[in-house]
């Protein structure tokens, strides 16, 4: 090769390296405009570190679709929230548990590929997102195409929950945990009454396990919900959640602990859990689950 | 000869910067697009943690609900221009469970498998090896 060709193309390649080493002066996403605090009013009392270790994965909704999927249980679009008019719900509290409730239908209607029905949710999703200031944390355009697609299933999974993510992180980073809890209890809510709804049409033990499961969040639930009580949203989550609770106090869960050592297969480590879990609850249980889990939905979705 | 030099530092510098040493979005990227066909993604999380002069090892915490019957997957990528290499340890109430750190053998691995048989909120630590600075994403993932 040429001794100058040979110089410059070295040249461009050190200048290219160089500018992959040259920080960007933190993450990407430290380039969105920041929007104007929403004000909290109301005393904090659980501090504010403890709010922000509340569980964070709220794809939930995901296991619980990919469970039903993976044993055969149709899809139903009765199971998905239906709005009147979306334009009604201003609020940013009743904004935020609705955008947990959408949240947790898209991430059924994603694993059972019903594009077309994802198409009026992404729409109402961004509304309310935009309604609390995360909006651009949603990526409507990309995860638009995606839908319209439907080959590809995973990215738009991975997208639609990381979008999610993203909106929680920024608000519980933001001191905007209220808004971050009611979005979790959206979630929460949304999934509890898909499993009880689809339990009338097809119980089985395994479903059962799974509703009388949602107590473990519940309970901290409850005690978050009982922080921002002084909260339009929150008050009435108080008393709904109390009946709620005293119906969940006697379905029981038990747990036996053993310890479990980790092989190495293939090159990756993997522990089979020895300890276990047993959940007892009975149909009558499950059927005032279902009827308060009900009613709290149909209020939320209305905005009372 | 200098010449075969400058070409071999040319080449493993660009070697280096592709795997992406920065603790930014682009971290988060890479690792997020390590989930396998296998698994559907749940979530990411980040630690950047400073070297401490005392003895306790910084450790970043989050809370994860896991589920019985489902087996999660748990992957940490470590930003290479930071001594740290991340270790992820999932805890069940005070018990650890699962950890990337293999005692027997002292082997960090780069994530481990958790067949969960207890639904339960665990707590997930990272921290990094010997307590250095370091910037990881953990992304958990939920196997098919």
């Amino acid at each position: 090769m040429n001794p100058k060709i040979y110089s410059a193309v070295s040249l461009v390649l050190l200048l290219f390296i160089l500018g992959s080493f040259t920080s960007c002066g933190g993450d990407d996403s430290s380039k969105l405009n920041v929007p104007d605090e929403i004000e909290i009013n109301g005393t904090q009392k659980i501090h504010s570190e403890t709010m922000k270790q509340l569980v964070s994965n709220t794809s939930t909704p995901i296991e619980l679709s990919s469970m039903l999927k993976n044993d055969n249980i149709p899809f139903s679009k009765d199971y998905i929230a239906t709005y009147g008019n979306i334009d009604e719900i201003i609020s940013p509290n009743y904004s935020a548990i609705n955008l947990g409730i959408l949240g947790a239908d898209l991430g059924y209607l994603n694993l059972y590929n019903k594009t077309s029905s994802v198409m009026t949710h992404l729409s109402d999703i961004k509304q309310l997102a935009d309604n609390i200031n995360v909006g651009h944390f949603f990526d409507f355009d990309r995860i638009s195409k995606l839908a319209k697609g439907s080959e590809n299933l995973d990215s738009l999974i991975y997208l639609s929950v990381s979008n999610f993510n993203d909106m929680d992180d920024y608000l519980r980073d933001n001191n905007k945990t209220n808004l971050s809890s009611l979005m979790i209890t959206g979630v929460w809510i949304e999934s509890t009454y898909l499993i009880t709804e689809v339990y009338k049409n097809y119980p089985s033990d395994k479903l059962a396990e799974k509703i009388g499961e949602q107590k473990i969040l519940l309970n901290d639930l409850v005690l978050v919900i009982y922080n921002y009580k002084d909260q339009s949203v929150f008050k009435e989550l108080v008393e709904d959640f109390k009946k709620l609770k005293e119906i969940y106090e006697n379905v029981e869960i038990t747990e036996t602990y053993e310890n479990s050592e980790p092989v190495i297969v293939d090159g990756m480590m993997k522990v089979v859990q020895k300890s276990k879990s047993s959940v007892k609850i009975n149909k009558r249980q499950i059927n005032e689950i279902n009827s308060e889990i009900h009613n709290i939905r149909e209020k939320l979705i209305k905005g009372i | 000869m200098y010449k075969k030099i400058f070409t071999i530092i040319i080449l493993i510098s660009l070697a280096k910067s592709f795997a992406f040493s920065q603790c930014n979005q682009k971290l988060v990227t890479y690792c997020t697009s390590k989930v396998k066909e296998d698994a559907t993604f749940i979530r990411e999380y980040r630690a950047r943690l400073t070297e401490k002069s005392t003895a306790e090892i910084p450790v970043a915490r989050y809370s994860v609900l896991l589920t019985k019957g489902n087996t999660y997957r748990f992957n940490i990528c470590s930003a290479l221009d930071y001594e740290g290499e991340g270790v992820i340890q999932l805890f069940d109430e005070d018990q650890l469970v699962a950890s990337t750190f293999h005692t027997e053998s002292k082997t960090n691995f780069e994530g481990f498998e958790f067949s969960c048989n207890k639904t339960a909120i665990y707590k997930m630590y990272i921290s990094f090896l010997e307590g250095k600075e370091g910037c990881a994403v953990t992304v958990l993932s939920l196997v098919k």
